[in-house]
């Protein structure tokens, strides 16, 4: 799913790289209007975390960002006249993703099964989540030209959710039924419980971007910028995360100035 | 590979508020261990890990006692979840002519636990050897066979409880084991294969066979072993020779096996098994539901008795099963009999493989009449 939408990202820009009509001319003008065209291209490390961790959550035993990439474009119009402010936006591709394995301490939980039937309880133990999301981005952002090779750019995102993938499973713990007086069902001797709450994942997400891009060569960018989501990824009505996760990214990668 | 400290340094550069924050107290409120001072116990431990008992509103712990042991006067002691209280005071002399209610408070103070602790002299206690399958009461949400006839009593243990856990608004008549109105004389126990929706499916329980058998479904075990969770046998003191009763078996048309659908034909199984309950060191033997995976070998057992004739379908049919003591080449000791050292346990499912999550939904076994024919 993910590697058909890159490659529709691609087909896209290589038609656009095609139509255009003696393009170092048409860039060369564009340039001098205050025009900026990049092609970028990284990698997002980050998680989705509640904020602060929860009091429940009594460790975090392993971590992995793992492959996460991001591919776009970028404009930026330079308003004034020297070309130090402007504003930037663009269209990018990215995964968000995380494995993670913690450890959680009386933490309240409702496993809603696909015809109804819940398990609901309080757990003791562990949780293994894996996180894989795919976003189509639109970032609006003012840009600041610090000097020749700086620029940093700060501004709101806007994600949509194309494909996401949110699961996992509780294992090594127990549960105590209800509330911590219930009765008490051990997960032991490799008992696990799955879930997927794949199907409740937000559609539309969207947070603050702000970061900064250093130009290494004449159209050789290098960039960094940091993505915290403001809105919960699960949708409101989802109750067996008593706590709102937000995405939290770093995104390192390079970008071609055209 | 390990990225956490990735992770950590992160989510350190990113926001000072995502660090693991204190502990909260504890807000469980367990009686993790009971003891009494002196050596007064029958048994080596105190099963503390009781089901709630809706009639008393408390978890009820029953404690027998050595005989002549003045009841009136005990201070049991007991270990707690850490941090939680417990009232009256753990090794306070307390009265147990009549049951005692203990409280206990969780370390946050939110929560709390009473328990019913009774203290009895030990006593014979028999168990009935006829059961007609006429009582039931509602526990849970399910019904419980039990059977009583003058001072004897059994209540028959049944997987119901684990599927609770996973159908947790299905009526009395849609749990696997049940009551049905119109037995072979009276009422009858009726056992139903039934398949246990997406939380069994997800802890890979898929489906779950009508059983009874005399013993304890440990609940808490239930989703982790739910073999060593079905323990058998309560005491028996006389030698007991055949299992009689009748039988009426519908298997179910498709069966499941290996996460899918075969044409093998359903079987149901009924075994019972007599036993020494003590180990050489006289610590206290308990056997489980792995017993049949063993094939039924085991140092304690005494005697063996096993449905083995023809299945007969859908119409009701006597069974008579004898107790084969040449397996083992034991001989009973009539002292240890009347010393309460030997169990007695009937096991009864719907699915023969239903303990590994093989067999037909919808295979239905129903019981009635049975009795035990002894020495």
């Amino acid at each position: 799913m993910k590697k058909k939408w890159i490659t529709c990202m691609l087909l896209a820009m290589a038609a656009a790289g095609v139509q255009a009509q003696n393009p170092k001319e048409i860039l060369r003008q564009t340039r001098e209007n205050g025009w900026e065209f990049d092609l970028k291209a990284g990698i997002n490390i980050g998680g989705f975390s509640p904020l602060p961790l929860p009091v429940e959550i009594r460790s975090i035993d392993s971590y992995n960002p793992t492959l996460a990439v991001q591919l776009g474009v970028d404009i930026t119009k330079w308003i004034d006249s020297s070309r130090t402010w402007g504003v930037s936006t663009g269209l990018r591709f990215e995964n968000k993703n995380m494995t993670t394995r913690a450890t959680v301490k009386n933490y309240g939980m409702e496993i809603i099964g696909g015809d109804g039937n819940r398990m609901k309880g309080n757990w003791t133990g562990g949780v293994r989540t894996k996180v894989q999301n795919t976003y189509l981005t639109l970032p609006v952002l003012a840009s600041w030209k610090a000097s020749p090779r700086w620029s940093l750019h700060a501004g709101p995102y806007f994600s949509y959710l194309l494909d996401g993938t949110f699961s996992g499973d509780v294992y090594d713990g127990y549960l105590r039924e209800g509330n911590p007086t219930g009765d008490k069902i051990n997960f032991t001797n490799g008992a696990v419980a799955t879930y997927d709450f794949s199907e409740h994942e937000r559609k539309f997400q969207w947070g603050i971007q702000v970061g900064a891009d250093w130009k290494a060569f004449s159209h050789l960018k290098v960039y960094t910028h940091l993505t915290w989501g403001l809105n919960d990824l699960f949708e409101k009505d989802f109750q067996t995360i008593t706590f709102a996760m937000y995405p939290i990214y770093l995104n390192l990668g390079f970008g071609y100035t055209f | 590979m390990n990225y956490k400290p990735l992770l950590y340094a992160f989510l350190l550069g990113s926001a000072s508020v995502s660090c693991i924050r204190e502990e909260a107290p504890n807000a469980e409120a367990d009686i993790t261990g009971c003891t009494l001072p002196g050596n007064v116990l029958i048994q080596d431990s105190i099963d503390v890990d009781v089901s709630y008992d809706e009639s008393l509103n408390a978890y009820p712990i029953y404690v027998q006692v050595k005989k002549g042991t003045d009841c009136s006067q005990l201070a049991p002691t007991f270990t707690l979840t850490p941090g939680a209280t417990i009232e009256p005071a753990s090794g306070s002399v307390q009265d147990f002519t009549s049951p005692v209610r203990y409280t206990v408070t969780s370390e946050d103070g939110q929560w709390h636990r009473t328990y019913s602790i009774s203290i009895e002299e030990e006593k014979v206690k028999e168990i009935p050897t006829t059961f007609h399958f006429e009582d039931t009461r509602t526990e849970n949400g399910y019904y419980v066979f039990y059977e009583t006839s003058g001072t004897q009593e059994l209540t028959w243990a049944s997987g119901n409880g684990g599927f609770r856990l996973a159908i947790n608004d299905a009526e009395p008549s849609e749990y696997p084991t049940t009551l049905e109105e119109k037995g072979f004389s009276g009422k009858c126990a009726k056992l139903v294969t039934r398949t246990t929706g997406s939380l069994g499916a997800m802890v890979g329980m898929p489906i779950a066979a009508g059983n009874l058998f005399i013993g304890k479904f440990n609940l808490s075990n239930a989703l982790s072993n739910s073999l060593k969770a079905t323990q058998l046998g309560v005491e028996f003191y006389h030698k007991p020779l055949k299992l009689k009763g009748y039988y009426k078996y519908t298997p179910g048309n498709q069966f499941y096996e290996n996460g899918g659908y075969t044409n093998r034909k359903d079987q149901f199984d009924i075994y019972a098994i007599f036993y020494e309950n003590k180990d050489e060191n006289g610590q206290s033997v308990m056997l489980d539901g792995t017993l049949p995976l063993a094939n039924f070998v085991h140092p304690n057992l005494v005697a063996l008795a096993q449905y083995k004739d023809t299945q007969v379908l859908n119409s009701w049919q006597p069974f008579e099963m004898t107790f084969d003591y040449d397996r083992y080449g034991k001989s009973v000791d009539l002292d240890r009999l009347n010393a309460g050292d030997y169990n007695i346990s009937i096991v009864i499912s719907s699915s023969k493989d239903g303990a590994t999550f093989e067999g037909a939904p919808g295979s239905t076994l129903w019981i009635d009449e049975m009795s035990i024919i002894y020495e």
